[in-house]
């Protein structure tokens, strides 16, 4: 079995699995201006964003981290970051600086009009695809890949196929010396005591068993029970009845090995091992934490079908249901049904999906990518204050 | 390792129930020994007789794909296992061939918090 992927090595010594010029909007007010300069230039991809204007506090810290962690994430070669005013504009860049990588500002204040801001931003692209294209893949052990796993449109399939297929291949990548993310702190609810078992200290056992409580009570200060609420409408037709199932078939994602570290929303991670992000479960919003974190790959492991991906990194579609893969046929990467309609084993299952994750990491397209269904929600869930 | 155990279900199960005569196959997975629900991963009739494990069961209504039978009777208020562990709690007496979902279990940490 390959233990190795093909990257593009960046100044901090990062490889990407994809080359990509990022125009990244620091502000809602610009997200056409970026929409336009990607559409103009071929290998560009627009990464746009909600709000970036009145925030404050950690609500800030969080937005600048999570578009500054997706520009400096080594699938992007370089970046362009556009800003109604370059004060937001410069955070951004700053943070993606930080990586050692080229980066432009363009800002409605500082470079005129849609037309001549766009004009710019072409400009400037064109020549950073030019450059971005001279270079050349090397191969790589799997210490240098950071996966994150997800998974959306759960139904029981999800929990007793693509979930442990994908926690196979979590534990590979893990042996191997990478990093996998396992999130989704509200889905952990029922099974935290499995994750805490695992943690490498008492006190990282404790904080895991506070992040789920800390959601708990959040959500109950605004009046609503999540445990009654989750699983959704989608996931209990799916065949879910209560959180605790959905939450044990969600953590068989991250696969079994130890829990080295809890991390915040889109915060890259300083250990290799088996970490988790404390974030919501909603699939774009988790997606962008992963992309923000460094992630080059993600595993989205879906029940009941889900077309999104995020713009800079490529998102596997897996799923073990097969009325989900002939109805969502288009937006599957990998179909793990033989499991239900040919008893395939699920180590086969994991063995396959590791050996398509490898294909997708050396440059073959997902779904997500080829119908350009890519999208990027910056999370708002945590303490936010707004300015307005 | 659940996930050992999970495919060795699945191989017993298929061993006792070869396709023959083409006759549909029902497929089950039952995760856990302790598990007292079993998911079916295809729509199962009422009435259907279900190898699972070294039970017999005989469904008592109709189980949709990806939905859950009961492998013995459940009385109100005990814990309804899967994956090893408590999913949620017996709301009503549920006999065993019976479909569990959210009209007859329901979350513990939902209700108790």
């Amino acid at each position: 079995m390959e233990n190795y992927f093909w990257g593009y090595k960046r100044p901090d010594g990062r490889f990407g699995v994809r080359n990509h010029v990022a125009i990244i909007s620091a502000s809602d007010n610009a997200n056409f201006i970026g929409r336009n300069i990607a559409d103009a230039v071929n290998g560009a991809v627009a990464v746009p964003t909600g709000f970036g204007r009145g925030e404050f506090g950690e609500g800030l810290k969080q937005h600048v981290r999570t578009l500054g962690g997706m520009g400096a994430n080594p699938n992007v070669y370089a970046a362009i970051v556009v800003s109604l005013e370059p004060v937001m504009a410069n955070r951004v860049a700053d943070f993606i600086k930080k990586s050692g990588k080229r980066v432009e500002v363009i800002t409605s204040d500082t470079d005129g009009s849609t037309i001549d801001a766009t004009a710019k931003g072409i400009k400037i692209a064109r020549q950073m695809v030019i450059d971005a294209s001279c270079l050349d893949r090397e191969k790589v052990g799997l210490e240098h890949l950071m996966l994150g796993v997800e998974c959306g449109g759960s139904d029981t399939t999800s929990g007793v196929i693509s979930n442990p297929a994908t926690g196979l291949v979590a534990d590979k990548v893990v042996d191997a010396g990478g990093t996998v993310i396992l999130s989704e702190t509200a889905e952990w609810t029922g099974a935290e005591h499995l994750l805490a078992q695992r943690a490498v200290s008492e006190e990282l056992s404790q904080e895991i068993i506070e992040a789920v409580n800390r959601f708990d009570v959040f959500y109950k200060n605004l009046g609503v029970d999540m445990n009654a609420n989750n699983p959704s409408p989608d996931n209990q037709k799916g065949g879910l009845t209560t959180i605790e199932e959905k939450s044990l078939g969600a953590i068989k994602k991250g696969g079994s090995r130890p829990v080295q570290a809890i991390y915040k929303y889109a915060e890259h991670p300083d250990k290799k091992g088996l970490v988790l992000m404390d974030a919501i479960s909603a699939g774009v919003e988790n997606i962008t934490g992963l992309a923000g974190a460094g992630c080059q790959i993600i595993i989205f492991s879906t029940g009941k079908g889900n077309p999104i991906g995020n713009p800079v990194v490529p998102t596997i579609k897996a799923s073990g249901n097969p009325r989900t893969v002939t109805l969502h046929a288009d937006n599957t990467d990998v179909d793990l049904s033989a499991v239900v309609t040919e008893q395939m084993p699920i180590e086969q299952a994991g063995d396959l999906l590791y050996d398509e994750m490898l294909l997708y990491a050396k440059g073959k397209v997902t779904s997500s990518e080829v119908l350009d269904d890519l999208v990027v929600s910056v999370s708002r869930n945590g303490k936010y204050v707004y300015g307005y | 390792m659940i996930i050992h155990h999970f495919t060795k279900m699945m191989s017993e199960y298929s061993n006792h129930n070869k396709n023959q005569g083409g006759k549909t196959l029902d497929n089950v997975i039952w995760l856990e020994s302790k598990d007292n629900v079993a998911t079916v991963l295809n729509d199962v009739e009422q009435g259907a007789e279900l190898q699972i494990g070294d039970k017999k069961v005989s469904t008592t209504e109709q189980i949709p794909f990806g939905h859950k039978l009961a492998l013995s009777d459940i009385p109100a208020g005990e814990k309804v296992y899967k994956y090893g562990e408590p999913i949620g709690m017996a709301t009503q007496d549920i006999p065993c061939g019976a479909w569990v979902h959210v009209h007859n279990c329901a979350s513990i940490r939902g209700v108790a918090n």
